[in-house]
C-alpha cells in the first residue's frame, strides 16, 4: 500500500514475491509436517502451534497450528496465490487495490486453515469471503454487480448459520473457550447434535457449492477476474469443505453419523447435476464453473462416506480440484484477455495458434475427467472406494458422473480447439512466458500428485484416523 | 525377469524425454524425437528378448508366474501396491507389442515424413507402447485400469492427429467417449471387487473368487461389468461404432493401435481375468454370445464398404469377436493364439493399405474423392508389386489358408467351439471365415487387380475438397501435378512390410497340432488338454476360406455376377449394410436427442427454477415484503395506537384460549 500508484510493475513484482514467499513457506510447512508424530503428544496432533491470549475472559485465544488435513490445504493456497499473482500482471486498472485485496483474501484463507480457535476460524472465514465482493464488482466482467451481490449474500447467509451454530456449541459446552480441541473433547447431547450439525453443514456447504445452494458459484466464477476465479474455485470452495470436516465432523460426531446419508445424496446430486449442466453451457467459464460444482460433489460424497479411504480421498480431491481448476481459470483468462469472448462455439482450431494453451487445457481437462497419472484420478478413486464401501449405489452414480465429465470436456475441446482453424482468431497468440511458468507449475503439481500421492495421503491419514475413530463410536 | 518393468519404462521415458527436452530443439526436434522413440522401443525389444530367454529356461513358469510387488501408497491398513507379473501370456504380448511397435514406427518414418508434428507423433506412439506394455504385465486391477485409460488417451490423441479436420476431431472424441462407457463398467467392477476383498491385487481376488469368498451374484455382476470394459475397448457389439471411425487417424496408428495391440486389450483383459469368468456363473456364456454375434455382424458389414481402411476395421471387429467367441467357448489357448497371429497379419494389411493410400493421395490430388476409396484404385499390382504381394499374403493369412498363420489359429478356434459342444458358434465361425475370405479378396482385387480407375475420379468442384486432402498430405511431397502416377512406397515403408509378411506366414508354426505345440504348452488355463489334429476340421475350415476367395474372384475378376447387379437386386440390404445397420445414427440420436436434452433441461432448470425462482425469487420476495411492510411504518400515532389495541386484544384472546387449548391437546 505504500508503493505509489504509478509504479505498476513494482506492485506486481512485490505482490508476486509475496506470493512466492508464501508458497515457499507453505512448501516448508508441508514438508516439515511430520505425520509420524501426528495424533501424539500434547498438541492434539497439531504441529507448528503458536499460541497467544487475546480475550481470555471469553476464552478466545489466537491458536494457530497445522495438522495432516490442513497441510495440503496450506500448500494449495500457496500454489494458487503465487500463480494467481502472476496471471494478474495484465490488470492495469487500480492494480494496487486489486493486489491488496487479493492478499487480504489469501491471509483470510490461510487463517482459516491454520486457526485452532473457533472464533478466529470464523473471523478469518469472513476476511476471506468479503474482499470477494469488491474484487468481483470492480474488476469483474459479465453481470458483475449481480454476481457479486448474489455471491456475497449467499456466503454471508451461510456464515450466519455457521456463526449461530458456533455460539450454540460454545454455550452448550460450557467450557468457556473457543479452543477447537477442547470443544471437540466435549460430549454434546444427541438432540443438540442433530439440530446443529445441519447448520454447520449447510452453512459451510454453501461455500463448498453444495446443491441446491450452488448457484452463486457459476455466476461468481464467470464474473470474477481470472485470479479471483482461480482463488475462488481453487481455494475458497475448499474452505467450506474444510469447515465441514474440521468443525462439523470434529465437534458433532453423533450428528454427523445421523446426517451423513442425507448429505451424501446431496453430494451425488452435485456430481451428476453439475456435469449435466456443464454439458449445455456455451461460455467457457460457465463450463468450468459447473464443473467445479460437480467436482466439489465428490468432496462432499467422500466426506459423507465416513470411511477412512473416502475421507482421505475427499481431502486429496480438495487439493487436486484446487490445482486443476486454478489451471483451468488461468487458461480461460489467457484466451479471454485476447479474444474478449468465451463463447465456445465461435472458436475452432485454436490448437494451431496456441499449442501450449491447448496442451495445458488438455492436461487440466484430462485431470478433470479422471485420467490416471493426474491428480484427479487418485482422489476420485479413493472417494469411489469409500462410496462403494458404504453406499454402492452412490458410487455407481459418481462413476457415471466421471463419464459425463469426459463427454463435456471432450465436446468442448473438439469444438473450440480442434477442427479447421477459424481465420477470425488468427491474431490470437500463445501465452506469455510468465503465465506459462504459472501453468507449468500447476500442471507439474497435478502430474506429481497423480504419480506419487503418498506424501499427501500419509499426512491426511494421520489426522483422519483419530477423527474417524471418534465418529466410529456413534455408529 | 526382474528387469521386465524396464520394458514399458523405456518407452514412457522416451515420451517424457521428448516432451521435456526434444521439443525445444527447433527444427532438429523432428528427427531426434523419432530417433529417441525408435531407440527406446528397440531397447525395450532387446530387454524383452532377455526376459524371453530367461523364461524359456524356466520350465515351471506357467504354473508359477514371476510376481513382483512394489509399494505405491497406503492409507492406514489399506495398501495400494503395484503388482507386476511375468507369465507366458504377458511374454507373448510383450514381444508382439514391442516388435510391431518398432516396425510400425520404422514404417512411419517414411509415411509421416515432412509432417510438422513428426516428433509429437513418435512421442505419443512411444507413450502408447509404454502404456500397452504396462497393461500386459500388470497384475493389479488398478494398475491395469490406469494403463488401460492411458492407451485410450494415446488412441484419442492419435486418432485426432490430423485435428484440423473436423471429422478427425469428432472421431477421436467418439472413440474416447464410447470406450468410456465400457470403462465405467470396468471401473465399477473393480470397485465392487475392492469392496469385497479390500485389495486390487489380482492374485488375492482370483483366490477369493475361486474359493467362493465373493457371493456369486456380486461376482457375476462385477465380471459382466468387467466384460463391458472389454466390449468397449475391443469394439464388440454394441460398442463397436468407434473403431471404424478411428480410421481417421494416420494409417500406422490404425495398424498398431486399432488392429494389432490396443483393441486386443479387451480380449487380453478377459484372458487375464479368466479365473473370475470361470468362477462366475453365466459369464462365459455372455462372452460367447457377444463374441459370436460380433464376428458375423461385423463380417457382413465389411462386405460392402468402399473405404479400404473401413473394410479392415470391420474385419478387425469381426476377428476380435472370433477371439471373444473362443474365450467364451473355453478355448483360452486358441483365443490368445489367434490374438498373436492376428496382430501380425492385420498390421501387415493396414500397413499395406497405408502404402496404397500414401501414393493415392498424390495421385488423387485435387479430385473430389477420398484416397481410401477403392472405387478409384485398381491395377495397382503392376505399380507397387511389393505392397501388392505382401497385402495378398496378409489376406491369405487372414482368410486362414494353409500354411499361413491364420490357418492354425482359426483351426484352433473352430476346434475349440466344436469340441466345447457349441454348435451354433461353430457354424457362425465357419460362415464368418467364408465372409472374411470374400471381403479380403474383394478388397485385394479392387485395389490391386483389374484396370486403373483413378482417372475416373471427378475433379474437385471447388477448393474445399482439395484443402481437405491437403491437410492430410501436409508436408508430404505434395507437388502433385495432374499426371502423377502411383508408385512403389519408399524402402522405409516396404522393408517393414516384408518383415511382417514373413511373420504372417510363419507365426502360426509355433503351435502345429501333433508336430510342435510350444505355444499351447506354455499358454493355457488350468488343465492343459491337447486336441488331436482333425484333418476333417482343417479341410472344412479351408473349404470355407476357399469358397470365399473363389466367389470374390468370380464376382470381381471374371465378372460372372457383376457386383453392380448384386447391389441393385438387394438394394435394401445393400443400403442397410453400407450404412452399418444405422448404429451411428441410432447413437447420435441417443446422444444428441436424449443426453443433450437432459443436459439442456438440467441447465435450464438450474437457471430458471433454482436460480431465477429459488434464488432471485427469494431476493424478490425479500424486497417485496420489505415494500409491503414499509406501509406499516406510517409514522402516524393513531395507526400505532390501533396496532397496539389489536395486539392487546390478540394477547388477551390467547391468554384466555390457552388453558382450553392445552386441555384440547391432552
Amino acid at each position: 500500500m505504500l508503493v505509489p500508484r504509478r509504479h505498476a510493475w513494482t506492485i506486481r513484482i512485490l505482490a508476486t514475491l509475496a506470493g512466492l514467499l508464501t508458497l515457499i513457506l507453505s512448501v516448508w510447512v508441508f514438508i516439515g509436517f511430520d505425520w509420524g508424530k501426528a495424533g501424539l503428544g500434547t498438541t492434539n496432533g497439531y504441529q507448528f502451534v503458536e499460541w497467544y491470549e487475546w480475550l481470555p475472559e471469553l476464552g478466545i485465544t489466537i491458536r494457530l497450528g497445522i495438522d495432516g488435513i490442513s497441510a495440503p490445504m496450506v500448500l494449495l493456497t500457496g500454489l494458487v496465490i503465487f500463480t494467481g499473482a502472476i496471471v494478474s500482471w495484465n490488470i492495469a486498472d487500480r492494480n494496487k487495490e486489486y493486489y491488496a485485496l487479493l492478499l487480504v483474501l489469501v491471509s483470510g484463507v490461510y487463517g482459516v486453515f491454520v486457526a485452532l480457535d473457533l472464533f478466529f476460524l470464523f473471523f478469518f472465514y469472513e476476511i476471506a469471503v468479503l474482499p470477494m465482493y469488491l474484487l468481483i464488482a470492480v474488476w469483474g466482467s459479465t453481470r458483475k454487480e449481480y454476481a457479486a451481490m448474489k455471491l456475497t449474500i449467499f456466503l454471508v447467509a451461510g456464515s450466519i448459520l455457521v456463526w449461530v451454530a458456533m455460539l450454540a456449541v460454545f454455550v452448550e459446552s460450557g467450557a468457556q473457550t473457543f479452543d477447537l480441541a477442547t470443544l471437540a473433547q466435549h460430549e454434546y447431547p444427541r438432540a443438540f447434535q442433530l439440530v446443529f450439525l445441519p447448520m454447520f453443514f449447510i452453512g459451510f456447504g454453501v461455500l463448498a457449492g453444495m446443491w441446491p445452494f450452488h448457484t452463486w458459484s457459476p455466476d461468481g466464477h464467470v464474473a470474477a477476474p481470472t485470479a479471483v476465479s482461480m482463488l475462488h474455485a481453487g481455494v475458497l470452495m475448499k474452505l467450506g469443505a474444510y469447515g465441514i470436516l474440521r468443525v462439523g465432523f470434529g465437534l458433532l460426531p453423533e450428528g454427523t453419523v445421523f446426517w451423513a446419508p442425507f448429505f451424501i445424496v446431496l453430494g451425488t446430486i452435485n456430481v451428476v447435476y453439475g456435469a449435466l449442466s456443464a454439458m449445455s453451457q456455451r461460455d467457457l467459464k460457465f463450463v468450468i464453473g459447473y464443473s467445479s460444482v460437480s467436482h466439489m460433489g465428490y468432496v462432499v460424497v467422500g466426506l459423507c462416506t465416513l470411511t477412512l479411504i473416502g475421507v482421505n480421498g475427499a481431502v486429496l480431491q480438495m487439493f487436486a480440484h484446487g490445482v486443476m481448476t486454478a489451471l483451468f481459470f488461468a487458461l480461460v483468462g489467457v484466451v479471454y484477455d485476447q479474444a474478449h469472448t468465451r463463447e465456445i462455439g465461435i472458436f475452432g482450431g485454436l490448437v494451431r495458434r496456441m499449442p501450449w494453451f491447448v496442451g495445458f487445457f488438455a492436461v487440466a481437462g484430462l485431470a478433470s475427467l479422471g485420467l490416471p497419472g493426474l491428480s484427479g484420478f487418485i482422489a476420485e478413486l479413493l472417494v469411489f472406494i469409500g462410496a462403494f464401501q458404504s453406499y454402492p449405489i452412490i458410487g455407481v452414480f459418481c462413476v457415471i458422473g466421471v463419464a459425463l465429465t469426459a463427454t463435456y470436456i471432450l465436446r468442448l475441446m473438439a469444438k473450440a480447439f480442434f477442427g479447421p482453424p477459424n481465420p477470425a482468431w488468427s491474431h490470437l497468440r500463445d501465452m506469455r512466458p510468465s503465465v506459462w511458468v504459472a501453468c507449468m507449475l500447476l500442471a507439474a503439481t497435478m502430474l506429481f500428485v497423480g504419480l506419487y500421492p503418498a506424501p499427501f495421503l500419509d499426512r491426511s491419514t494421520a489426522s483422519v484416523v483419530p477423527l474417524l475413530e471418534r465418529i466410529e463410536q456413534f455408529r | 525377469m526382474d528387469f521386465a518393468w524396464l520394458i514399458p519404462t523405456l518407452c514412457v521415458g522416451a515420451f517424457f524425454f521428448n516432451i521435456v527436452i526434444t521439443r525445444w530443439l527447433g527444427p532438429r526436434k523432428q528427427a531426434l524425437g523419432a530417433f529417441v522413440s525408435l531407440a527406446a522401443t528397440a531397447a525395450a525389444f532387446i530387454v524383452f528378448l532377455i526376459v524371453f530367454t530367461e523364461a524359456v529356461a524356466t520350465p515351471d513358469l506357467t504354473e508359477h508366474p514371476h510376481l513382483t510387488t512394489w509399494a505405491w501408497f497406503q492409507i492406514d491398513t489399506f495398501a495400494f501396491p503395484v503388482n507386476m507379473v511375468v507369465d507366458w501370456p504377458a511374454i507373448v504380448m510383450l514381444g508382439v507389442v514391442s516388435f510391431l511397435s518398432f516396425l510400425i514406427q520404422f514404417y512411419s518414418v517414411g509415411y509421416m515424413s515432412g509432417h510438422n508434428r513428426f516428433w509429437w507423433f513418435f512421442s505419443v506412439i512411444a507413450l502408447f507402447t509404454g502404456a500397452m506394455l504396462t497393461l500386459v504385465i500388470a497384475y493389479n486391477f488398478l494398475i491395469l485400469y490406469m494403463a488401460w485409460e492411458l492407451v485410450g488417451l494415446c488412441s484419442y490423441l492419435l486418432i485426432g492427429f490430423y485435428n484440423e479436420r473436423r471429422s478427425a476431431a469428432e472421431a477421436s472424441k467418439k472413440a474416447f467417449v464410447t470406450t468410456r462407457v465400457g470403462d465405467v463398467g470396468f471401473f465399477i467392477a473393480i470397485l465392487i471387487l475392492f469392496s469385497q476383498t479390500g485389495t486390487f491385487d489380482m492374485g488375492v481376488i482370483f483366490d477369493a473368487a475361486t474359493n467362493g469368498e465373493i457371493s456369486s451374484g456380486l461376482l457375476t455382476l462385477s465380471v459382466l461389468l468387467l466384460f463391458l470394459g472389454a466390449v468397449g475397448k475391443s469394439g464388440q457389439f454394441p460398442l463397436h461404432v468407434w473403431l471404424p471411425d478411428a480410421m481417421e487417424g494416420p494409417t500406422p496408428v490404425s495398424a498398431l493401435i486399432h488392429a494389432a495391440t490396443m483393441v486386443t486389450a479387451g480380449v487380453f483383459l478377459v484372458a487375464r481375468a479368466y479365473p473370475l469368468f470361470v468362477a462366475a456363473p453365466g459369464a462365459l456364456e455372455v462372452v460367447l454370445v457377444v463374441g459370436t454375434f460380433t464376428a458375423i455382424f461385423a463380417g457382413v458389414i465389411a462386405l460392402v464398404q468402399p473405404d479400404i481402411k473401413r473394410v479392415l476395421a470391420y474385419s478387425t471387429v469381426s476377428q476380435l469377436g472370433y477371439m471373444m467367441m473362443a474365450l467364451g467357448a473355453g478355448a483360452y489357448t486358441a483365443a490368445l493364439f489367434h490374438l498373436y497371429t492376428h496382430a501380425f497379419f492385420k498390421a501387415l494389411l493396414f500397413l499395406g493399405s497405408g502404402a496404397v493410400i500414401h501414393t493415392m493421395e498424390t495421385v488423387l490430388h485435387g479430385r473430389a474423392v477420398s484416397p481410401n476409396d477403392m472405387n478409384y484404385m485398381g491395377g495397382l499390382a503392376r505399380r507397387m508389386p511389393i505392397t501388392a504381394a505382401t497385402f495378398v499374403i496378409g489376406a491369405l493369412a487372414l482368410a486362414g489358408v494353409f500354411p499361413l498363420a491364420g490357418f492354425w489359429s482359426k483351426d484352433e478356434i473352430l476346434a475349440g467351439t466344436l469340441y466345447g459342444g457349441h454348435w451354433v458358434p461353430f457354424l457362425v465361425a465357419l460362415v464368418t471365415a467364408t465372409l472374411t475370405a470374400f471381403y479380403m479378396f474383394r478388397a485385394a482385387w479392387l485395389t490391386f487387380g483389374g484396370s486403373p480407375r483413378w482417372h475416373l475420379a471427378p475433379m474437385a468442384a471447388d477448393n474445399s475438397a482439395e484443402e481437405a486432402h491437403e491437410d492430410e498430405s501436409e508436408g508430404h511431397d505434395a507437388h502433385a501435378d495432374e499426371h502423377h502416377e502411383p508408385h512403389e512406397a519408399p524402402w522405409t515403408m516396404w522393408a517393414p512390410l516384408v518383415v511382417i509378411a514373413v511373420f504372417a506366414v510363419i507365426a502360426g508354426w509355433v503351435n502345429i497340432p501333433g508336430l510342435y505345440t510350444g505355444f499351447g504348452d506354455v499358454v493355457h488355463f488350468g488343465e492343459h488338454h491337447k486336441e488331436a489334429f482333425s484333418l476333417v476340421l482343417a479341410l472344412v475350415g479351408s473349404a470355407a476360406a476357399l469358397i470365399g476367395i473363389l466367389v470374390a474372384v468370380a464376382v470381381y475378376n471374371f465378372g460372372l455376377v457383376p457386383a453392380a447387379i448384386l447391389g441393385e437386386s438387394f438394394a435394401t440390404v445393400y443400403r442397410f449394410l453400407l450404412n452399418k445397420f444405422y448404429f451411428d445414427e441410432l447413437y447420435d440420436w441417443i446422444i444428441s436427442r436424449i443426453l443433450l436434452s437432459i443436459s439442456a433441461l438440467t441447465a435450464l432448470f438450474d437457471r430458471k427454477i433454482v436460480n431465477n425462482f429459488g434464488v432471485d425469487g427469494s431476493g424478490w420476495l425479500t424486497i417485496k415484503s420489505g415494500d409491503l411492510l414499509r406501509y406499516h411504518q406510517t409514522g402516524r400515532i393513531y395507526h400505532y395506537a390501533l396496532g397496539f389495541v389489536i395486539g392487546a386484544i390478540l394477547v388477551l384472546l390467547m391468554m384466555t384460549a390457552y388453558p382450553a387449548l392445552v386441555e384440547f391437546f391432552q
